[in-house]
């Protein structure tokens, strides 16, 4: 057994027990990183977290983080760290300042050890779209890991780090984390400063994180939430510690499930292993109940999503142009646009056109209403049946995905012809602000799958209380292709 | 709604200041047969035109006056360090005029 194979939890108390050094897990971290075989990576961040490490010579038992190595998703700025959200559009843009997030972890002591590849822009859910190639999924190098943080999930997945950033607009983190066999976790809506990430869809946006128990994703969330002045969208509510609802009886017990869903996947071991879950709780004293959940709204979910994300990224990736950041035209330009088309027509990848053009057309004057505003729209009724979902249930719970991870060969980031609302189930936490937290459900033949909770605006400790008792159930906590605690 | 055809997307696709290849091209026309299939949901949502459009999650807006603390802004010289090409103390920017 390896310290770099424990929860964030096992790795302190190694720490603070001085069983283990920090310098010790850095090259460690750094030895797992060099034989990476699932192109999870960008640039890393070796010789300044061996320098920080060494520096390290004891850790108290409140100094949660320090000496831990994390790795954060590349579309989070990192001063002095190339960053380029894997896009050629910005290769070679070094930022000359942190996201609030790298900030808050460097305070808490955790040493960044390198930036994880995603999807270009954050824009895909296969993790195949990214500059550098296809990111593998760790467990079966022919499947995907999923997107858009692919490379975060993997490095969690494999033990290279014991957590990693994500960001999550659709599902980005928790479709993943099920298909990597991790705990993903996205906050409220406005509980985490975004400042320093880059945008994608920033009605949607939030920041993520992949763990291997939910104890770690709450001690995350601990670190990380509360107000910041340079994200005006950053909410002013007073920030709860999140580690007092574990360990304890947990006090809401409502759960409300969606039949219809379920009803959709074909995978026995998927619906076997939720209703099992559903069965345990009950004998635990929660009250499971369906939910009818209207069908037209449900069937609305993909296309919501698609247009109302395409058309916030069109208008907020106009800022990548050449000009003040990323790669510099080799051309003749005679003009400003010659300029711009000639950096954006060769940094951009035909899958972030194509999404470009979508938003773009949904934003025409003559279709605006039609499509963008009728998106919005939309967004207002599945939310506000949403609300009313939670006035009678304290958590949706429903799987994380239909299946296993698919092949790459069947896996595509092009717009689906014939969409099912279990593919797409998750994007309603982020179309509602709710808070909403991936887990570890079961394996199928090797490969992990999860289990998804979702609730209520702020109230993160009942997501960890609910998760918890699920992973005392499943005995899935600490899962990774090392330690592969296939039950 | 604009009928989507080849000249609307190199439009847009200009307008977006980036240019398609022939391939391109063919490939987002074909996507947006399945783009304009699966808006059609959208339209068929119940008494969808009769609901307020909603562009944030968080209702409870918050006025809060800050503190007027002094802070220093970036330095010039690490903000220039991330620019293509530079002039002095400035971005440098293509000519514009003749």
């Amino acid at each position: 057994m390896n310290y770099l194979d424990l929860t964030i939890a096992e790795i302190h108390k190694a720490l603070v027990e001085k069983k283990v050094t920090s310098l010790e897990l850095v090259k460690e971290s750094i030895a797992r990183i060099k034989k990476d075989k699932n192109n999870s990576y960008e640039a890393n961040n070796f010789d300044s977290a061996l320098e920080l490490a060494s520096n390290i010579t004891s850790v108290s038992e409140k100094e949660i983080l320090k000496g831990i190595p994390y790795v954060a998703k590349d579309n989070y700025s990192t001063k002095d760290i190339e960053t380029t959200a894997s896009s050629n559009v910005l290769n070679g843009y070094i930022p000359t300042f942190n996201a609030e997030v790298i900030n808050r972890l460097n305070k808490a002591g955790a040493i960044l050890i390198a930036k994880a590849t995603l999807d270009e822009l954050a824009m895909g859910g296969t993790g195949l779209s990214g500059h550098k190639g296809a990111t593998t999924n760790p467990y079966d190098n022919k499947r995907i890991i999923g997107g858009s943080s692919c490379g975060s999930c993997a490095a969690v997945a494999k033990c290279d780090v014991p957590f990693s950033l994500g960001s999550d607009t659709g599902d980005s983190v928790r479709k993943p984390a099920g298909y990597g066999g991790l705990v993903g976790f996205k906050p409220t809506w406005s509980r985490i400063s975004r400042f320093g990430l880059f945008p994608f869809a920033p009605s949607l946006d939030t920041i993520g994180y992949f763990t291997r128990s939910v104890e770690d994703s709450a001690i995350l969330t601990n670190i990380l939430a509360g107000q910041d002045d340079k994200d005006m969208s950053s909410s002013y509510r007073p920030v709860e510690n999140y580690m007092t609802y574990l360990n304890k009886p947990n006090t809401e017990k409502r759960i409300g499930y969606f039949k219809s869903v379920i009803d959709c996947i074909d995978d026995k071991s998927i619906v076997d292993s939720f209703y099992k879950t559903i069965d345990g709780l009950k004998a635990e004293g929660y009250i499971v109940e369906n939910y009818e959940f209207p069908v037209d709204l449900l069937n609305a979910l993909y296309s919501v999503y698609m247009v109302i994300s395409c058309s916030e990224a069109t208008s907020n990736d106009a800022n990548l142009d050449g000009i003040k950041f990323g790669i510099k035209p080799t051309g003749d330009a005679k003009t400003w646009e010659e300029y711009m088309t000639e950096a954006r027509t060769r940094g951009f990848s035909d899958l972030i056109k194509r999404r470009f053009v979508i938003g773009s057309f949904s934003l025409l004057a003559e279709n605006k209403d039609e499509l963008f505003i009728r998106a919005q729209k939309a967004r207002r009724l599945i939310v506000e049946e949403m609300e009313r979902f939670f006035k009678k249930h304290d958590y949706l719970v429903l799987p994380a995905s239909k299946r296993v991870a698919p092949l790459i060969k069947d896996s595509s980031d092009k717009w689906n012809p014939n969409p099912n609302f279990v593919d797409n189930h998750l994007a309603i936490a982020n179309l509602g602000g709710y808070p909403s937290l991936t887990l570890p459900l079961g394996y199928e033949k090797g490969l992990p799958f999860g289990i998804n909770l979702t609730g209520r605006q702020f109230e993160e400790g009942n997501l960890f209380a609910l998760g918890e008792d699920i992973e005392k159930m499943t005995g899935l906590k600490n899962a990774s292709t090392v330690t592969r605690r296939i039950k | 709604m604009i009928k989507i055809t080849k000249s609307v997307i190199e439009t847009s696709a200009k307008n977006l200041l980036f240019k398609l290849t022939d391939k391109e091209l063919e490939d987002t026309h074909n996507e947006f047969d399945a783009i304009l299939k699966q808006m059609s949901f959208i339209g068929s949502i119940k008494n969808i035109d009769q609901a307020e459009p909603m562009t944030f999650p968080i209702a409870d807006e918050q006025t809060i006056m800050r503190e007027d603390i002094p802070s220093t802004p970036m330095d010039v010289e690490e903000e220039l360090k991330m620019v293509p090409s530079r002039l002095g103390n400035q971005v440098r920017l293509p000519k514009v005029l003749g």
